[in-house]
């Protein structure tokens, strides 16, 4: 496609267009099913309404504002959060109103993104200014943070505003992104280049490694400060994959793995919290009843969906605790069977190839394209972190199923991430089309940046 | 760059195939496992919606039978008949299942009676699972006057219906109520007195004198003595230094068969010995005292393999060896005189019946098996007849009615406690004969069991048109 491609937008709207019906057939139908199941009266549909008004609106302003876009990526976050209200409606119907604000905030914010202007300067020039803003976040929570379940010994990530609940961890994850991304364009160069001998192997000079081990470090804190095993493993694993993407080298990757596996273990000495996660893991069957309890019950409840799942309102994922935020894909593979919990993975992995198809596409513009990575990186790496704890593949981490969980701040950095990436792409398409336009560019340059 | 995104998008790849493949793993290789866990909630659930099947006695009258609340759609199991528990025995989500609602669970669930493409459309369409009716031999009205005959007595009464081997009433005191099983559990299985317990079918009990029946049956076949036989010795013996009595107060008995009729041990030792081991060992296996009695309930016998009657020869002749027996057991022995010497299969469950469908019957557990000659057994008849004419089963007489029977004593633990013991049968028309086994724990009064056996005949007699 990237050679073909007319210079009419046309068919990219058109195609979005077939894929989000497809989604909105699937969502409606689902939800009508679940009607039934749950025997509600038929009002109680009425978000997926607003759901569907977030998606025409979502279509249709796009159409104006970045009409070269990606025609991929918005049916599948619409299918992916409208899968997701469907079962938030399921599992715990009383947020679902609070879900579906959430969802309308979301969407906003991400069209928002459809406005930056080509530079992106904004994001660029202001990078330490909002990673210092997510930092202030963080801080605020570690002094005032709560937990919504009033747990007061559960870890306390969230900042509490009346009925809303936020978790800063989220935007500091996206603001991240952006971070590093900019960072990287334009210090990876230089820290490739400049190396340092010692015997015979080429060490990265100590001042661009720094930030690898400062990056560490704070991970580290986090997971200390905060017990949030999720969110230190996601962001030290999104800073690996962007900085092996920018320098080429994976002698990062297998370091970082490394010393992310040294941190666990030491986590697993120290921490209570760590220490059990880990051991309901290795080995959760002989204590099923007691403190790997969640994760027996998970694998039951993908058990017993069989191929085809028990249908949307006629299994039992309730049995799982708190089966709406970290749990939701085995809900789906009980309810829709092995069919839809491979279909929900096989959305993630599509969503996370868009994105670095993306990147690939913006590699001239080395911002642009650490910034797409970036976000697929984010998105891939937090679904398998769930889906994998999920599936006893990993020790359970915390953290949502994008576009799917519960949760509205992970909707919400989720939303500004595909509008992150919706303008990236829209963005590459134009370059493209004017380089065609002027064929004497060099093209060749495009594959070696 | 892109060389290094296009490894990234295909190491990513690579782990969303493995969470597919673990996604398949768990689904269907490990599927059957973790559905069947027993701390799957979802087992439970289901089976509470399961509409059970009833449970029918041989007139069609519901003994226990499933309701569903309409409100939450749970099921509930309601037992009309609190004195049937014995057999019908019971069903709890929490402690399982017990007597027919266990033996018959599959039938009662209706697992087994739907094709696969029937099975896996209910599956589908979450269809309530619907089980089957199950009819047995039971007559609730005799059930219930046998079960108050009993009251107050720890012990267990057999009905057998001749030829067939139809269980008309199987009372086993003290019993439980299964409505209120998970309420009284926890005191109900530390009872000493073993309420879960089906005395009948389970129980082990020495046969004392009640053996005597197979002894001289066994002696009468192989033609080493007669009834006539005059005997001048002692009627009493000892066990363990303590007095083994007679089952009728009497101080003498002239001949071997008055021996019988009025339970007299002595004789019967001296029998055994004059039989040897391996007569005595056949007629026991040709009586299945050797071996649980095939039956719908679970049942037990003595473990042939802990002593030997060789060694044990005389104290085997008046039922104080090894060799116990259950009531069941015995109900079969008179059984298989009242029909001349042929013992009947057992038989309690007399049909089933899919929703909807027609009854099925079921064939009765086992074969009919030959025990003594003809002639011999018509023998023991006539003792019989004498023992409740003139010995010591006369309370088991039923006016209107010829009643056959046998009664003994038995030694039962160290404190010389005695179990009494009555066998025996009444013919109602030339082919059909109602049989009787009754025993009484820590009963010294032997006629005390005849009475009851007499009660328990009576009760069905007199119901029979």
């Amino acid at each position: 496609m990237s050679t073909g491609e007319p210079v009419s937008s046309t068919p990219g709207i058109h195609r979005e267009r077939v894929l989000l019906v497809l989604a909105a057939i699937f969502v409606i139908l689902n939800r009508v099913a679940l009607q039934f199941a749950l025997e509600q009266p038929w009002y109680a549909s009425w978000p997926v309404i607003v759901w569907a008004g977030c998606l025409i609106a979502s279509h249709v302003l796009l159409n104006r504002l970045l009409p070269r876009r990606d025609p991929i990526v918005l049916p599948v976050i619409g299918l992916l959060s409208g899968w997701g209200l469907t079962l938030v409606a399921r599992l715990a119907p009383p947020f679902a109103v609070r879900q579906v604000i959430w969802l309308a905030i979301s969407s906003a914010a991400g069209l928002l993104m459809a406005f930056l202007p080509p530079g992106m300067r904004l994001l660029r020039r202001f990078r330490y200014t909002w990673l210092l803003l997510g930092l202030l976040l963080l801080a605020i929570t570690l002094f005032w943070g709560v937990n919504p379940s009033g747990d007061i010994y559960a870890p306390r990530l969230w900042l509490g505003f009346g009925i809303f609940y936020f978790q800063p961890s989220e935007i500091l994850k996206l603001l991240l992104v952006v971070f590093l991304a900019s960072y990287l364009a334009d210090k990876s160069e230089i820290i490739v280049t400049t190396p340092v001998k010692i015997g015979c192997w080429n060490l990265p000079a100590p001042a661009y490694t720094g930030p690898l081990l400062l990056m560490w470090g704070f991970c580290v804190i986090l997971l200390i400060w905060q017990r949030d095993l999720g969110a230190a493993s996601l962001f030290f694993l999104i800073f690996l994959a962007m900085l092996y993407v920018s320098t080429g080298q994976p002698g990062y990757l297998v370091t970082g793995l490394i010393l992310l596996l040294a941190a666990g273990a030491a986590g697993y000495w120290m921490f209570d919290v760590v220490r059990l996660r880990v051991d309901a893991w290795w080995n959760p069957w002989p204590e099923a009843g007691d403190r790997a309890f969640q994760i027996v019950q998970s694998l039951i409840a993908v058990a017993s969906g069989g191929i085809f799942g028990q249908g949307v309102g006629l299994g039992k994922p309730g049995f799982i605790p708190v089966v709406h935020s970290d749990f939701v894909f085995a809900a789906i593979a009980e309810e829709w069977g092995l069919l839809g919990a491979v279909g929900v993975t096989a959305c993630l992995a599509i969503l996370v190839i868009r994105a670095l198809r993306i990147a690939a596409r913006a590699a001239d513009h080395p911002f642009r394209a650490l910034l797409a990575t970036g976000i697929g990186v984010s998105l891939g790496i937090q679904s398998i972190l769930i889906m994998g704890g999920v599936l006893k593949l990993i020790p359970l981490t915390g953290v949502t199923l994008p576009f799917v969980s519960y949760g509205g701040s992970s909707l919400l950095s989720s939303f500004i991430m595909a509008g992150l990436l919706l303008r990236v792409s829209d963005l590459e398409t134009r370059v493209k089309l004017r380089r065609k336009a002027q064929p004497a560019v060099d093209t060749t340059q495009e594959l070696s940046a | 760059m892109t060389s290094s995104l296009r490894r990234l998008a295909a190491g990513l790849l690579v782990i969303f195939a493995i969470i597919a493949l673990s996604l398949s793993y768990w689904t269907l290789v490990r599927g059957v496992d973790l559905v069947t866990r027993d701390d799957n909630p979802r087992r439970v659930l289901a089976e509470q919606q399961i509409l059970r099947g009833q449970i029918l006695d041989r007139n069609e009258v519901v003994l226990a039978e499933t309701y569903v609340d309409p409100e939450d759609g749970v099921a509930y199991r309601i037992y009309y008949y609190p004195s049937a528990a014995p057999v019908i025995g019971y069903y709890s989500l929490r402690y399982g299942v017990g007597g027919v609602e266990s033996a018959y669970d599959d039938h009662l669930r209706g697992g087994g009676q739907l094709t696969y493409s029937e099975e896996i459309l209910q599956d589908l369409l979450h269809r309530q699972q619907v089980g089957s009716d199950v009819q047995i031999s039971l007559d609730i009205t005799i059930q219930q006057a046998v079960n108050e005959i009993l009251e107050g007595y720890t012990g267990a009464v057999v009905v057998i219906h001749v030829p067939d081997g139809q269980i008309l009433a199987l009372a086993s005191q003290p019993t439980f109520d299964p409505a209120a099983l998970d309420e009284n559990w926890e005191a109900l299985s530390t009872d000493p007195d073993a309420p879960l317990l089906n005395r009948a079918t389970q129980g082990l009990y020495q046969p004392g004198e009640s053996l005597q029946s197979v002894v001289l049956g066994a002696a009468l076949n192989n033609g080493i003595a007669s009834p006539e036989e005059q005997w001048r010795g002692a009627i009493t013996t000892t066990v363990d230094g303590r007095l083994f009595p007679c089952a009728a107060n009497v101080s003498y008995a002239n001949t071997l068969g008055g021996a019988y009729a009025v339970g007299c041990p002595e004789p019967f030792r001296q029998l055994a010995v004059e039989l040897g081991a391996h007569r005595l060992g056949t007629a026991i296996a040709d009586f299945g005292l050797d071996e649980p009695p095939p039956f719908t309930l679970p049942t037990e016998a003595a473990d042939l393999d802990t002593f030997s009657i060789e060694e044990e020869l005389a104290l085997t002749g008046i039922g104080q060896s090894g060799l116990t027996v259950s009531p069941l057991q015995m109900a079969l022995v008179a059984a298989a005189f009242a029909d001349h010497g042929q013992m009947p299969p057992l038989q309690l469950v007399l049909a089933t019946r899919r929703s909807g469908a027609a009854w099925q019957p079921v064939p009765a557990d086992g074969l009919p098996r030959g025990t003594l000659s003809r002639a011999s057994a018509d023998t023991i008849e006539g003792l019989m007849l004498r023992s409740v004419d003139e010995g010591a089963s006369q309370m088991a007489d039923v006016s209107g009615f010829t009643v056959a029977g046998h009664t003994g004593l038995a030694m039962a633990g160290p404190e010389g406690a005695l179990n009494a013991w009555f066998i025996g049968y009444s013919s109602y028309s030339p082919d059909e004969s109602i049989a009787v086994a009754v025993l009484l724990e820590d009963t010294p009064d032997a006629s005390e069991a005849a009475r009851i056996g007499g009660l328990a005949l009576a009760a069905v007699l007199n119901a029979v048109p």
